[in-house]
């Protein structure tokens, strides 16, 4: 099967006043793996409803490969669809489940046969076809629904939290199984979660939402090191948000000093901004924990912002430092645990450089 | 429940309540305790009765018993009435229950006159000719004494018409072949269906052209056939009193055979009900001493005394609209009311007494067939 | 699994957890005044019928005899079952909507028709029995409206009839169908419906194939309620029907109050209570063969 792009143009929906998605428009590329992340009541699972055809939007236009889907109803849509609690026909055997949508389609008998064994054994689950649902664990049930939603080789499937009921490392296997399946079968898929590392784990790319609108859409990369909004990079990855003012701006660097903390020096203009920052404005910054290099008092070779190690703690492949600077903030500081070198304690006067290219700016309009 | 109440039937007789008391035309007979009660009333007093316990009607009906006749006993004999009471079928049951071991405790009561079964006279004081009640057959209409009691309420099953389908001038319904004639008289009708299928069984021989003389023993085959013909038309098997009032008030028949109590209270009501007593089954209530009585000769003296008072027996009438057995009553009822009193001898010709030999022998298997002729 | 709870209705299943939740004696003593009361309240006056019905007071069995000789008793029982049978019918195929619709609204709406459906409920019998009787008289509601209409030339019989007596049972009866049907219909996730939809089912196949079956508890309950009652309907057949609708309770009800025959009568109601539980027994195996119920 060949996934199929998706396409919505200015899709809305209102419930009366109340607008749970705004206007969004984004293109899912064929046999691309997209997330739409964001938290609960921020119209991702909307938006997929819209695209699945349970909700009728109040505005715009989706469409699926070359056709236009907006007034189709959902039978006719030809989307593969996993729900959050993988609604399993109970009364149903495992293997009329999943021969289901064959039946629906009027598959002949013995190729709906071959076909529910061969997605049986997709997900790993030969011999289970005679058994009812609620004689499998969650895992096996979730398996069936994929199984379900994909043995009438939608272009398109459509997953709406699939793994939220799941405990976690369950979570982590479903999810490279899931991934590696929709590899292997080039199908296109939006996915919802709220789980920002689930989204990075799986995604091509990921469409943050917020509030109804699209934050920001681009690759996991993208969004982790250049987020747009304060917003993408708090929601996306762990951030250190500091309070500064523009001290001086000579057209290629920028100053900004961090209350009685220090200062950060940055070389380039800061990619997040559309409007230069003028000497004397507040803004924002944000600094991924692992971007800040932790050293001892004096042996910064620039401007660094001194503190107290307050908390270390040890998170086996790496430590987070909980840092006090004079000012009041807490900054987290990430480093790799190297078992051999020896790191401050609790109580250490610390010292942290902060390079100019992993600050991002904003201005304070949407802090 | 309604239908609990259902084969509550007394007498019958209405007027307005301002009519009651236009009462008082002269050439009325002499109030007076005759002689023979006096002897009764002696014999009482030397056997120290001092009461009697009546066991009759209860609620409004017995109240008005008791004002018109209890208190004025009392009043002439310094007797005392214990008044107790209830339904028909429990009073007997009681009685029955009292006969077996040996104590009876009341000295008179009052049934209906269909549970003169044989069963039933057994504990009932055997009065003869009422030979020691000379009022009953000097004052009473014809048949007041049963043998085993004397009669009180008398009513029966009339024929009642709605005018508004039959109005004056035009033909109108006046017998039981009336009924039965659907051509003539158009519209839906009502039978009872209240435990006493026999009135029905009556209705359909006279309907059938049986002469009067001739309708006991009852040929019940015959019967059920000529209310085959009727059964189509009869749209209300009335289960109970009430409900054979509500159906005229609601125009859901034009014509029925009711209990001439109920008629006269819908003609009280202003409904333009017309009443006919031709062919009508008797409907009476009777009272009667029981055998072992405590207080026999207190209980001969009530129902004697019962039969002095044909004034009383007029307001009782009008405040019941029932009718009871003293003849002499009708002189003292109001004008308008006389024509169509049970008590005219025109009247009370024409009523049907049920054999109650035959009554007592065919009463289960007629029961029977009648709920399953109804229901099929 | 909160995606199956339908299938665990408790009156589907023969084993309930509060034994295992509670322990054995503190479970005894919630149901002991129940228990108390149905010895009391039932078992006893039945067993006490049957056994009048059987000695009385040497063992006959005349009065069972004569159920079976005399053409009425089996006429009417079987009618009995008709009627029942009719009432039953109806009250699904109008009540079946009403649930569906109960569970799919809400807001205002949900209120109103829960209203509707409860109101008739908490109003007595007599009440509604006696409305049907306003409306269905000769000059009654219908007929004048028929009537001006034009389209009767007469008034209708349609009081004291066998159609009034279903009519008024079915109207009286209709919220012990609905709310079964509906407190089973409204636990069946949205999510089941929608993922049909999704796999290619159309709104009636998503109906027939999944919201239909999974409903079958709350009919089956609402059925063997809506039954049974039925059954023993005294009231609204007494008030609104005629000879041709007598049905046992009625009869049994002349037995005890008109002719006081107390044997017979007890005969007549162990005969109904047989017909009714080996008709609950069967309908309960049929719908046992029935794989939506098996797994309970």
């Amino acid at each position: 099967m060949d996934g199929m792009n998706v396409s919505v143009w200015g899709l809305g929906k209102r419930y009366g006043s109340v607008r749970a998605v705004e206007e969004i428009s984004m293109d899912v590329r064929a046999g691309e793996f997209l997330s739409l992340l964001g938290p609960s009541g921020s119209g991702k699972t909307t938006l997929l409803m819209m695209i699945a055809g349970f909700e009728m939007p109040s505005m715009g236009k989706i469409s699926i490969g070359d056709r236009d889907v907006t007034y189709v109803v959902p039978n006719r849509r030809n989307v593969g669809m996993v729900f959050q609690r993988y609604a399993l026909f109970p009364h149903m055997t495992v293997a009329d489940n999943i021969a289901f949508p064959l039946r629906m389609r009027k598959v002949p008998r013995q190729d709906a046969t071959r076909r529910v064994c061969d997605a049986l054994a997709l997900v790993q689950l030969e011999g289970y076809g005679k058994r009812l649902p609620s004689e499998l664990s969650g895992g096996q049930q979730q398996r069936v629904a994929v199984a379900r939603a994909l043995v009438f080789e939608p272009p398109v499937l459509l997953m709406d939290e699939p793994l939220g009921a799941l405990d976690k490392k369950l979570r982590e296997q479903m999810q490279i199984e899931i991934k590696r399946l929709q590899q292997r079968l080039g199908v296109t898929v939006i996915y919802v979660t709220h789980d920002q590392e689930e989204a990075l784990t799986m995604s091509d790319r990921i469409a943050v939402m917020r509030d109804g609108s699209l934050e920001q859409i681009g690759s996991p990369a993208e969004l982790y090191d250049g987020p747009a909004t304060p917003f993408v990079a708090d929601f996306v990855g762990k951030t250190n948000f500091l309070e500064g003012e523009c001290r001086s701006y000579n057209g290629t660097g920028l100053e900004i000093g961090i209350g009685q903390s220090g200062f950060i020096r940055l070389v380039q203009c800061p990619p997040a901004l559309t409007v230069l920052p003028k000497p004397g404005d507040r803004v924002r910054l944000a600094v991924r924990p692992e971007q800040i290099r932790l050293l001892r008092p004096g042996e910064a070779d620039g401007p660094a912002l001194e503190g107290v190690v307050e908390t270390v703690i040890f998170v086996g492949s790496f430590r987070t430092f909980l840092v006090r600077l004079p000012g009041g903030e807490l900054v987290h500081v990430q480093v790799h645990a190297d078992h051999n070198a020896s790191h401050p304690g609790e109580g250490d006067r610390v010292s942290l450089a902060i390079p100019g290219h992993a600050v991002r700016v904003f201005g304070q309009a949407r802090c | 429940m309604a239908l609990a109440t259902s084969m509550n039937r007394r007498g019958m007789l209405t007027l307005s309540a301002g009519a009651a008391l236009a009462v008082g035309a002269g050439g009325a007979p002499e109030q007076t305790v005759a002689a023979p009660l006096d002897g009764l009333v002696d014999r009482a007093r030397k056997g120290g009765e001092r009461e009697v316990v009546v066991a009759g009607g209860t609620g409004a009906y017995g109240d008005l018993v008791k004002k018109h006749f209890y208190s004025p006993f009392t009043e002439a004999t310094g007797i005392e009435v214990v008044a107790t009471g209830g339904g028909y079928g429990e009073k007997l049951a009681k009685l029955k229950a009292m006969a077996s071991v040996g104590r009876t405790e009341w000295d008179v009561i009052t049934l209906s006159i269909d549970s003169l079964t044989p069963d039933v006279t057994n504990l009932l004081e055997d009065l003869g000719n009422c030979a020691d009640l000379p009022d009953v057959a000097a004052r009473g209409v014809a048949g007041s004494c049963l043998g085993k009691g004397v009669l009180f309420d008398i009513g029966g099953g009339v024929l009642a018409f709605d005018k508004r389908s039959f109005p004056d001038g035009q033909p109108q319904p006046a017998g039981w072949a009336d009924f039965w004639d659907v051509k003539a008289f158009p519209g839906p009708r009502a039978l009872p269906n209240v435990g006493n299928p026999w009135w029905n069984l009556i209705a359909a021989l006279e309907a059938d052209g049986v002469s009067r003389g001739q309708l006991f023993p009852l040929d019940v085959d015959r019967a059920f056939r000529k209310l085959d013909e009727i059964k189509p038309h009869v749209t209300v098997w009335w289960k109970s009193g009430d409900q054979s009032q509500q159906i005229f008030r609601t125009g859901e028949v034009v014509m029925a055979m009711l209990f001439s109590g109920r008629a006269f209270r819908l003609r009280a009501e202003k409904l333009p009900l017309a009443i006919s007593w031709n062919g009508a089954p008797l409907d009476a209530a009777f009272w009667a001493v029981t055998k072992g009585a405590q207080h026999p000769n207190a209980g001969l003296a009530l129902l004697d005394f019962i039969y002095t008072r044909p004034e009383a027996h007029a307001a009782f009438a009008l405040e019941s609209f029932g009718s009871t057995a003293q003849r002499e009553a009708v002189a003292f009822l109001p004008e308008d009311a006389r024509a169509l009193s049970v008590l005219q001898p025109a009247n009370w010709s024409q009523i049907i007494q049920v054999d109650r030999g035959w009554l007592a022998a065919n009463r289960e298997a007629v029961l029977e067939r009648w709920s399953t002729w109804l229901a099929s | 699994m909160p995606a199956t709870p339908v299938m665990r209705r408790p009156f589907l299943r023969g084993s309930p957890t509060s034994s295992r939740e509670y322990g054995r004696t503190p479970s005894l003593l919630l149901v002991t005044p129940l228990l108390l009361l149905l010895s009391g309240g039932f078992l006893y006056p039945v067993g006490k019928l049957f056994w009048g019905s059987i000695f009385a007071p040497q063992a006959t069995l005349k009065h069972y005899l004569r159920i079976v000789e005399e053409p009425l008793y089996l006429l009417v029982l079987w009618r009995t079952f008709e009627i029942a049978f009719i009432v039953t019918v109806l009250a699904l195929l109008l009540g079946y909507p009403v649930a569906l619709a109960m569970a799919r609204v809400s807001g205002r709406a949900a209120t109103l028709v829960g209203a509707c459906v409860l109101i008739p409920l908490w109003t007595s019998v007599l009440v509604r029995s006696y409305a049907w009787i306003v409306l269905l008289q000769r000059n009654g509601v219908v007929n004048s409206s028929l009537l001006e209409a034009g389209l009767i030339e007469a008034p209708l019989q349609l009081l004291y009839t066998r159609g009034a007596v279903v009519v008024a049972m079915t109207q009286v009866l209709l919220p012990f169908m609905v709310l079964p049907i509906y407190s089973v219909v409204s636990s069946i996730p949205d999510d089941l419906t929608r993922a049909a939809r999704n796999l290619g089912a159309g709104g009636l196949q998503a109906f027939l194939r999944i919201t239909l079956p999974l409903s079958l508890p709350g009919v089956a309950a609402g059925v063997l309620i809506t039954f049974v009652l039925s059954l023993g309907f005294y009231i609204t057949p007494a008030l609104v029907g005629g000879p041709s609708t007598l049905m046992m309770s009625t009869l049994i009800g002349q037995q005890t109050t008109e002719l006081l025959n107390w044997p017979f009568a007890g005969a007549l109601s162990v005969v109904l209570l047989l017909a009714t539980l080996l008709l609950v027994v069967v309908f309960r195996r049929a719908l046992a063969l029935n794989k939506g119920f098996k797994l309970g």
